[in-house]
C-alpha cells in the first residue's frame, strides 16, 4: 500500500467510525424523546450563564406542573410565542396549573412575566458548545453536509473494492454491489430532501438577557410666595399710611387691619399702600401676597405686622407689634 | 463451550466493525438533526430551525457612564428645580445606550424617589417622555418642550410605578437614542405645596429582542 493509500484508508476508517458514533447517538436521542418525552434545547443566548452558557446543548424532560419545584430550569412559552429557559424563583401551585417565575441567573431581576402552565420541560444535563455544533447541523447548509457525508460513507462501504474483499469478485457480484449503491445514495438523498422540506431540528431556545436600572432625580422644590414687608408711611394730621413692597408675580393682596387684624380686604395687584383716616382709629395691620394661578391661588404668609392710630386732630402713630 | 461464546462475541465485534455496518448507523444522523420528520411529529411546541447564538452580555447606559454593568442605578442629580411653580415644566436631556451585544426594547417608569422625604401633598408632580432633545422657555411661567414627539402620556408621580413608554423602544447592539424628560408641577396643585420637596425615580427595563 502506498503512503497515500494508507492515509487516506486511516481517514476512511476515522469517518466511518464518526458516522457510526454519531448516528447511534442520534438513534438514542430519538428513542430517548419517544419513550421519555425528553428533548434537546440549544441555548441561544447566555442569560443562564455561567452555569449553562449560550450554545450549550441541554436535554430536558416534560414534567407535570405540580412537579416543577424553586431552583429547578425549565423550558416555557412566552406569550409572543418564544421560548424561554430560565431558573424557577417561585412557583405557586393553582387550580389552574403553576405559577412560575422566571430568572436567568446571569440577570439581576426575574423575568417581568409570570408563567401558569401545567407541565414545562425541565433542563436536567447540559454539554457546553455542543449546541453550535447541533445549530449549525439544523441549517439547510448543515442537513446537505450531514447528508453528503453519510452518502460518501454509504458508497464507500457499499460500492466498488471491499476492504475484507481481497480477490474480485465474479462481474455479477460487483454488478450487484453498485447497484447496491446506487439505490443506498437514492434513498439517502430523498431522505435528506423531505427533511430540508419539513425544516425538522431540535427546539431552539432564548435564555433571555435583561438589565433594570433605576434613574433617580435630584431634589425638586415648589416655589414659595414671598410676604410682602410693611413699612409705616406718611403720617400727619388725621392719617396714618402704611406701605408694602411689591411681590413680583403676585396678582393681588390680601389686607388684615382693624383691631386684632380682624378686618380683610383684598386689593389688586398694583396697590402698595393703604391710608386710614377717621376721628379715633386703630388696630394691626398686615399684609398677604396671592399668585393666581388660574386653577389655584398660592398666597404668602403674614407680613410683619405694624400698629397704627389715626387721630383727627393729630399726627397718626405708627409701630411695629 | 467457552470457545463457542467467544468467537460469537467476536464475529457481532467483527459484525459491527464492518464498514456497511457502520455506514448503516451513520444513517442515524439524519433521523437526529431530520430525515424522516420524526421530531416534526412528537413535537407540540415552537421548533425554530438554526438560528443565531448570541453570547456575550447586556448592558442598558445613560449619557457618558451612567449605569454601567448589569442592575446598575444612575444618579442623574441634574433633573432637578427650585421654586416650581403650578402649571410651570421643565425639560431634561437623558441619552439612552445599548453598550451589550443583542438589540434590545425597553419601557420606563416613574415613581417618588427616595430623597428627600416627599412632603408635596398629593401628587401634584408629573412626568413625560419625549423623543428628541430639551427646548427651554426663557418666559415667565416656563414651560419647556422637547423636539421629538412624546413616548407617551404625562403620568403623576405617585407611589406606584407609572408607565411613561406606550410601545417599547428599541436600539440595537451600540446604539444610543436621545429622549426627553419633562418634570412639571400640575397647574392645579394645591397652595399647601408652596416649599414642599421631593424627587423622582425612572425605572428603565430593556429586554432581549429575540
Amino acid at each position: 500500500m502506498t503512503s497515500r493509500a494508507a492515509v487516506v484508508g486511516r481517514l476512511r476508517e476515522a469517518a466511518l467510525w464518526l458516522g457510526a458514533c454519531l448516528g447511534v447517538l442520534c438513534l438514542l436521542l430519538g428513542a430517548l424523546a419517544l419513550v421519555f418525552d425528553v428533548r434537546p434545547l440549544v441555548f441561544r443566548s447566555g442569560s443562564m450563564s455561567p452555569e449553562i452558557e449560550a450554545g450549550a446543548l441541554a436535554l430536558a424532560r416534560e414534567t407535570p406542573a405540580k412537579e416543577i419545584n424553586k431552583g429547578d430550569i425549565v423550558s416555557v412559552v412566552d406569550p409572543t410565542g418564544t421560548r424561554v429557559t430560565h431558573r424557577v424563583v417561585s412557583v405557586e401551585q393553582t387550580d389552574g396549573g403553576a405559577v412560575l417565575q422566571l430568572k436567568g441567573d446571569a440577570n439581576s431581576t426575574p423575568d417581568s412575566e409570570t408563567y401558569t402552565v401545567d407541565k414545562a420541560y425541565r433542563v436536567f444535563v447540559d454539554v457546553p458548545w455542543a449546541g453550535h455544533v447541533v445549530n449549525a447541523a439544523s441549517t439547510p447548509w448543515g442537513l446537505l453536509i450531514c447528508g453528503g457525508f453519510v452518502t460518501l460513507l454509504l458508497v464507500s462501504a457499499f460500492g466498488g473494492r471491499r476492504k475484507e474483499d481481497d480477490e474480485p469478485g465474479p462481474p455479477a457480484d460487483r454488478k450487484g454491489g453498485r447497484q447496491a449503491t446506487r439505490v443506498i445514495a437514492g434513498a439517502a438523498t430523498a431522505g435528506l430532501l423531505v427533511t430540508t422540506a419539513t425544516g425538522v431540528a431540535p427546539i431552539n431556545t432564548m435564555a433571555m438577557f435583561s438589565d433594570t436600572s433605576l434613574v433617580t432625580g435630584g431634589t425638586l422644590t415648589a416655589l414659595t410666595v414671598p410676604p410682602p414687608v410693611v413699612s409705616c408711611g406718611t403720617l400727619s394730621v388725621g392719617t396714618t399710611r402704611l406701605n408694602w413692597t411689591a411681590v413680583p408675580g403676585a396678582t393681588g393682596y390680601t389686607l388684615h387691619y382693624g383691631t386684632g387684624g380682624s378686618v380683610t380686604e383684598n386689593v389688586g395687584p398694583g396697590v402698595t399702600d393703604k391710608t386710614f383716616t377717621g376721628l379715633v382709629t386703630s388696630g394691626t395691620f398686615s399684609v398677604e401676597a396671592k399668585i393666581n394661578y388660574g386653577s389655584t391661588t398660592w398666597t404668602s404668609v403674614a407680613s410683619n405686622k405694624k400698629r397704627y392710630t389715626v387721630l383727627l386732630v393729630l399726627v397718626g402713630i405708627c409701630s411695629d407689634v | 463451550m467457552a470457545r463457542h461464546a467467544e468467537s460469537t462475541a467476536r464475529r457481532i465485534w467483527s459484525g459491527a466493525r464492518s464498514d456497511r455496518t457502520r455506514a448503516l448507523l451513520s444513517l442515524g444522523l439524519l433521523v437526529g438533526f431530520g430525515s424522516i420528520g420524526t421530531y416534526a411529529y412528537w413535537s407540540d411546541t415552537a421548533v425554530v430551525t438554526g438560528g443565531p447564538i448570541t453570547s456575550g452580555a447586556m448592558d442598558l447606559q445613560f449619557d457618558t457612564n451612567g449605569a454601567v454593568g448589569n442592575g446598575a442605578g444612575y444618579a442623574k442629580t441634574t433633573i432637578t428645580w427650585t421654586g416650581l411653580a403650578p402649571d410651570e415644566r421643565k425639560a431634561f436631556n437623558l441619552t439612552v445606550k445599548n453598550v451589550g451585544n443583542p438589540p434590545f426594547t425597553y419601557l420606563a417608569t416613574a415613581t417618588r424617589g427616595v430623597s428627600p422625604t416627599w412632603t408635596f401633598t398629593g401628587s401634584p408632580i408629573t412626568v413625560q417622555l419625549y423623543a428628541g432633545t430639551a427646548v427651554a422657555d426663557t418666559t415667565y411661567p416656563q414651560q419647556d418642550s422637547c423636539t421629538g414627539s412624546p413616548l407617551g402620556t404625562a403620568q403623576a408621580v405617585d407611589t406606584t410605578n407609572k408607565p411613561l413608554i406606550s410601545t417599547a423602544q428599541e436600539i440595537a447592539a451600540g446604539g444610543t437614542q436621545s429622549i426627553c424628560i419633562i418634570v412639571g408641577l400640575d397647574p392645579a396643585a394645591d397652595n399647601a405645596n408652596q416649599s414642599k420637596t421631593g424627587s423622582v425615580s425612572l425605572t428603565f427595563t430593556a429586554n432581549q429582542k429575540p
